[in-house]
């Protein structure tokens, strides 16, 4: 077997694959959301450099880079380097457990070459692959933890409390607004979960669509977006828990927010909106495998994108709460609300 | 040596020397953090036990609940950087303890050595008590598989009921705790 | 298609290293003049010359939201290998007797958070 056919080496094509694009999608979202949110002021927003702007999130990088470096006088040197890693790794661990594409069979020139009879897109299939997205979407907490704490900051420090208080509260609704599915398709692997909602989605169905609402609000909340973005708020913590963070250390902290967005919002797609698969009536429509696959990619990005331009939506119509209220919506709406939407899948799938 | 084994003994050292950093770094901070790097490499050890539930709840509730909250306990009581620096931390007191965490490795691992002469091969050809089918998609085929979800619920819900519902007594009773704890605090603190 | 674990071994090691590269590329590249200017300056708290360190006591409200976290964060996880099953039991006649199972588990739960409620444990405004 030639080196370019053993499984380690297609993992790490993927992985360097999957990387590069969602990295590139993270940098063009920043262009994005200023683009969206000019155009929701009526302003133009960022169009300079390149045709309508496209090369901004280029030139944001190079001037990141060479940005001077400064610490904090009494910082904790060390923390305070490894917050935005911690906070970069995990958002770029995070898409390993989804499938971008479906099992593509090779044709037999491509199955020579590669040594393999199919292709998908994604890193590996573990049995409970939405609960390593979980355990790994856990770990962000404390990049945000960490750097507060280490930069020796008082609004730093209080705003990175703030924030791991928010994001560990709807990490339980998060966790809790999964379960439904999961009843439903019995499997806690993100390809089985697609391959079930075939011909209906999730999202149409009663505890698919209960949970939905709470799943939308808590992504909100987990990725301290704009109703919710208590760290950041800029009328009483400066800039939150990035403040003391300059040059590319603060440019980490940045496009892991948005990569993580973009990971939630693909989540999202496979979760409740049916991922990748095409409804029996499409796919028997188009007869070419190929245009299937593409027709079927297409949609999920396009699912997937619709939940990405919702982020920037959101963000430009709805005020930010105050934090107690926050906490209570929480804890005394989120939380209660998403045990009954359990009860009721559970009885929703007995009588089915 | 074949790859797990090289797997065993990389991740055995992270272990070790994150254990070895609770116990020695000065910052508590810091220590914290060694013990977050030792639960993550207990996680990856499950992983390669296969018990990849395990593997993830040892990360989600231990990484992402009770390290948090033990951050947030090293943050309310006010570590200063002076009282840290008062910390002795003279070479005595760092042999005396070295030598009784060897001592009592080295016990430990005399009595599992008389336990273990088998080499666990009992368990490794014994029919698994429990274990469930899963489809591997691209080849069709069914494999049989110990230690995910699956295999945990049927232990959790037929051999062990009675201890699952007394869970959830046992949690009951933690929330119950905790509020009282702070409750009195918040009266006195405040 | 790949099920196990250890693609993410080499995940982790791709994503570290392209980290730590561009962490490296910053330490290296730097404006011609940085020498002149301050490499550790004072913690910027909206201008004002910073007192104290920041880390003092916290509002032990923090607190009591880990604790419940790490409670109802248990219980949420005794609910995946729950769901995960219960399609089999279904199958096999058992539905009904892992729902209710199921019910008493959270009814108990129920108890604690209405306790936790009433005692105005996660009141983040004080009453008075």
């Amino acid at each position: 077997m030639a080196w370019y056919q053993t499984e380690i080496f297609w993992v790490i094509v993927k992985v360097a694959v999957i990387l590069f694009v969602i990295l590139t999608g993270g940098a063009y979202y920043t262009l994005a959301e200023r683009r969206w949110a000019a155009f929701f002021q009526m302003r133009l927003g960022p169009n300079r450099a390149g045709f309508w702007g496209l090369l901004q999130p280029l030139a944001d990088g190079i001037k990141f880079i060479l940005k001077m470096e400064t610490f904090p006088r009494n910082a904790d040197l060390f923390l305070f380097m490894l917050a935005p890693v911690i906070s970069t790794v995990t958002s770029l661990m995070l898409w390993g457990a989804i499938p971008f594409t479906p099992i593509i069979e090779l044709p037999e020139a491509a199955q020579k070459i590669t040594g393999s009879k199919s292709f998908i897109l994604q890193v590996s299939n573990p049995n409970a692959g939405v609960l390593y997205m979980f355990a790994v979407s856990s770990l962000a907490v404390y990049g945000i933890l960490i750097a507060g704490w280490s930069s020796n900051n008082k609004y730093s420090l209080l705003a990175s409390v703030r924030a791991t208080a928010q994001m560990i509260s709807y990490e339980l609704s998060l966790g809790l607004s999964i379960i439904p599915i999961i009843l439903m398709t019995g499997s806690l692997d993100l390809y089985t979960i697609i391959e079930t909602q075939k011909n209906s989605w999730f999202l149409f169905t009663l505890p698919g669509f209960l949970a939905f609402w709470i799943f939308l609000v808590s992504i909100f909340a987990e990725s301290n977006r704009m109703p919710f973005d208590l760290a950041e708020a800029e009328s009483e913590l400066i800039v939150g828990y990035h403040t003391e963070y300059g040059g590319f250390k603060f440019a980490f902290f940045m496009i892991s927010e948005y990569m993580n967005l973009i990971t939630l919002s693909l989540l999202a797609a496979i979760l409740f909106l049916g991922g990748w698969t095409l409804p029996d009536f499409i796919s028997s429509a188009i007869s070419n495998v190929w245009l299937q696959h593409a027709a079927g990619i297409g949609l999920f990005l396009l699912k997937a994108f619709f939940f990405v331009f919702l982020f920037v939506w959101v963000r430009w119509s709805v005020p930010r709460f105050r934090y107690d209220q926050l906490m209570d919506i929480g804890w005394k709406v989120m939380l209660p609300a998403s045990l009954v939407i359990v009860f009721i899948a559970g009885i929703y799938v007995y009588l089915k | 040596m074949n790859i797990p084994e090289i797997l065993f003994y990389s991740f055995t050292f992270i272990l070790v020397g994150s254990a070895f950093g609770v116990v020695f770094h000065r910052n508590p901070v810091k220590s914290a953090m060694f013990l977050v790097l030792f639960f993550v490499g207990l996680a990856a050890m499950y992983a390669l036990l296969g018990a990849e539930f395990m593997a993830t709840l040892q990360v989600l509730v231990y990484v992402g609940a009770i390290m948090v909250l033990f951050l947030f306990v090293i943050m309310l009581i006010t570590v200063r950087d002076e009282a840290l620096l008062n910390m002795s931390s003279n070479a005595g007191r760092t042999v005396i303890i070295t030598v009784l965490v060897l001592a009592f490795s080295l016990q430990f691992w005399v009595l599992l050595g008389g336990f273990m002469k088998a080499k666990g091969e009992h368990v490794v050809n014994g029919a698994a008590p429990y274990s469930t089918e899963v489809m591997n998609y691209t080849t069709g085929e069914k494999l049989l598989i110990t230690g995910n979800a699956e295999v945990i619920s049927y232990a959790l819900f037929e051999k062990y009921l009675l201890p699952f519902e007394l869970i959830s007594l046992v949690l009951l009773v933690a929330v119950l705790g905790g509020i009282l704890l702070t409750k009195h605090k918040r009266e006195t603190l405040q | 298609m790949i099920t196990g674990y250890w693609p993410y071994l080499i995940h982790f090691g791709i994503a570290a290293a392209f980290v730590a590269f561009l962490l490296f590329l910053t330490t290296k590249i730097k404006p011609a003049n940085s020498d002149k200017a301050e490499k550790y300056p004072d913690t910027f708290e909206c201008g004002v010359p910073r007192k104290g360190d920041a880390r003092g006591m916290f509002n032990v409200r923090f607190y009591i939201v880990a604790v419940m976290f790490i409670i109802f964060d248990v219980e949420a996880v005794f609910l995946f290998p729950w769901a995960v099953s219960f399609l089999d039991y279904k199958a096999t006649g058992l539905g009904l007797f892992i729902l209710a199972e199921m019910t008493v588990f959270l009814i108990i739960l129920f108890i604690g958070y209405f306790y936790m409620i009433r005692k105005g444990a996660l009141q983040w405004e004080d009453p008075e």
